[in-house]
């Protein structure tokens, strides 16, 4: 029996969002070292990346909250968060929460809380480089 | 500076000029799939894109900046090697099967009405799979099957399996109307318990939580596409089924958490639950049907199956599938013709539906299976 069909629907959701939060971040952090208009990002591209990132922030709060699940792309994050003995899930939480705030401002993203942007795109990244070796195992 | 980084970015590089000038020569030599090569291009437009803001980034020498180029970099290159092998490779290497099954291919998705495929690419080279989602592009499925696929029957509904991926891919009000029937069923079993020690409840808790989470997309989606079969393909999809279940004396009620796919028993049931009334009440369907009970009572049901796999939540996770099909895709057109007569199917002719011929060889291959190998060499020509 292949998996190949439940595979490639999981690999390019998984993809989409890594794709949108990575781009997102990426212009956050080259805005808070003045270098947005490099990258060819202008005002009005970093407010949608606020509101892409601000978004799944959203999403991840009530998937942990409710258990809600958004077609499985978050399950991989929540897994971890719980799991995480050296960080307790109420310490994630107030992050969250610290992060939304941030995402509602014009200012600069910090660096604390871009790095914890950091670690959940991270978990992403694994989890889609884990699937991927699926494809492709040897 | 990474020396990896810069190693990595230089080969993308050059697996992206690889594949342009690879699509080139398909275009020029004549190629059938120009809507598909329009769409790679336009991924590997994509691709020198982010390519060329890999190049701006290593210019800032940020760290903070460089660690998103390894996220861009890694995407890159699993977009590229997609490309290349299920694609590229696809294209440079069509057979006529290939074709002829491609037209087959075209022709039922639209008699069944899945308008958003706009082709396909066939390779008749390993058994039945589709990559059905590249880029958002649900519209042109990479089509896999065995060399022998079209000299078959049993093995022939697969393909309605293999299309139901695309339809759960292309439809995520299907996913999630499904996950709620879940967590609903979940939920109940939850509220049901009555006083217990909390050790026991603990375990309990803990074993309700495992059972959510083993219906994850995955599986809903691997069942889901089992219902859409029968759906269909009728009951022809079940005699399917059941010789894949059969095959090997594997246990058809064990639940392994390292198989993307549920159980057997609980994939032939949902198959069996998605047929309408008239037609589980064929009588041949119902000897054969009757024939799986048999030889699935051969192997226990372990507490753990009673629980993730219960009799009532595959039955409201079917009924929540056919009723998604028909509120979601309602053009999408049921298959509700009984099997045919045996004299019925030895006589099948031109023209004749995919779907027809295979109920009719699934009664040849039960009541006449000496008169099998000759029906199937005059079916095989009837195939379009």
């Amino acid at each position: 029996m292949s998996t190949l069909g439940f595979l490639s629907d999981k690999l390019d959701r998984e993809q989409t969002v890594l794709q949108e939060l990575n781009e997102a971040l990426l212009g956050l952090q080259a805005e808070a070292v003045g270098r947005a208009s490099d990258l060819g990002y202008d005002k009005k591209a970093l407010a949608a990346f606020r509101a892409r990132l601000a978004e799944f922030i959203t999403l991840l709060q009530r998937e942990i909250e409710d258990g809600e699940r958004e077609n499985g792309s978050l399950s991989p994050i929540v897994a971890r968060l719980k799991e995480n003995r050296a960080k307790p899930l109420g310490d994630w939480k107030e992050d969250l929460a610290q992060l939304q705030a941030a995402l509602q401002t014009d200012a600069p993203l910090p660096d604390d809380l871009a790095g914890v942007l950091e670690g959940l795109i991270d978990i992403l990244d694994v989890q889609l480089t884990k699937d991927f070796s699926r494809l492709y195992s040897r | 500076m990474s020396h990896y980084r810069l190693a990595k970015a230089g080969e993308l590089g050059a697996l992206l000029q690889w594949l342009k000038r690879e699509l080139h020569a398909v275009r020029a030599g004549g190629c059938e799939h120009v809507v598909l090569v329009e769409r790679l291009e336009a991924v590997l437009a994509d691709a020198e894109r982010e390519l060329a803001k890999i190049e701006i980034i290593f210019q800032t020498e940020i760290p903070a900046l460089l660690r998103r180029v390894d996220v861009i970099a890694t995407r890159l290159e699993n977009e590229l090697l997609i490309a290349s092998n299920f694609y590229v490779g696809g294209l440079q290497r069509q057979t006529a099967a290939d074709r002829e099954m491609r037209q087959i291919l075209l022709a039922m998705a639209k008699r069944l009405r899945l308008d958003w495929i706009e082709d396909f690419l066939v390779r008749l080279s390993r058994p039945l799979a589709i990559y059905s989602m590249y880029h958002r592009l649900a519209s042109i499925p990479v089509f896999f099957g065995p060399p022998h696929l079209l000299e078959s029957i049993m093995e022939l509904p697969g393909i309605y399996h293999e299309l139901g991926h695309s339809v759960f891919s292309q439809n995520d009000e299907i996913g999630r109307r499904l996950a709620a029937v879940v967590k609903a069923h979940f939920d109940g079993i939850g509220r049901s318990i009555g006083p217990l020690p909390q050790e026991q409840r603990d375990a309990r808790d803990r074993e309700i939580d495992t059972a959510l989470q083993y219906w994850n997309r995955e599986r809903l989606s691997e069942m889901f596409c089992d219902v859409f079969a029968s759906y269909v393909c009728g009951s022809a999809n079940i005699i399917s089924m059941m010789d894949l279940g059969m095959r090997g004396s594997l246990d058809p009620c064990e639940i392994l958490l390292s198989d993307e796919h549920p159980p057997n028993a609980a994939r032939v049931f949902a198959a069996h639950c998605a047929l309408d009334a008239p037609a589980q009440n064929q009588p041949l369907l119902q000897l054969i049907y009757s024939e799986w009970l048999a030889y699935e009572k051969q192997f226990n049901k372990d507490r753990r199956y009673k629980i993730f796999c219960a009799a009532d939540l595959l039955r409201r996770l079917t009924v929540e599938m056919v009723h998604s099909l028909s509120a979601v895709l309602p053009d999408v057109p049921r298959y509700l013709k009984p099997l045919p007569s045996l004299a019925d199917a030895l006589g099948v002719a031109a023209p004749i539906a995919l779907e027809d011929l295979v109920s009719a060889g699934v009664v040849v291959l039960f009541e006449a299976p000496a008169q099998f190998a000759a029906w199937q060499r005059n079916a095989r020509t009837l195939v379009r």
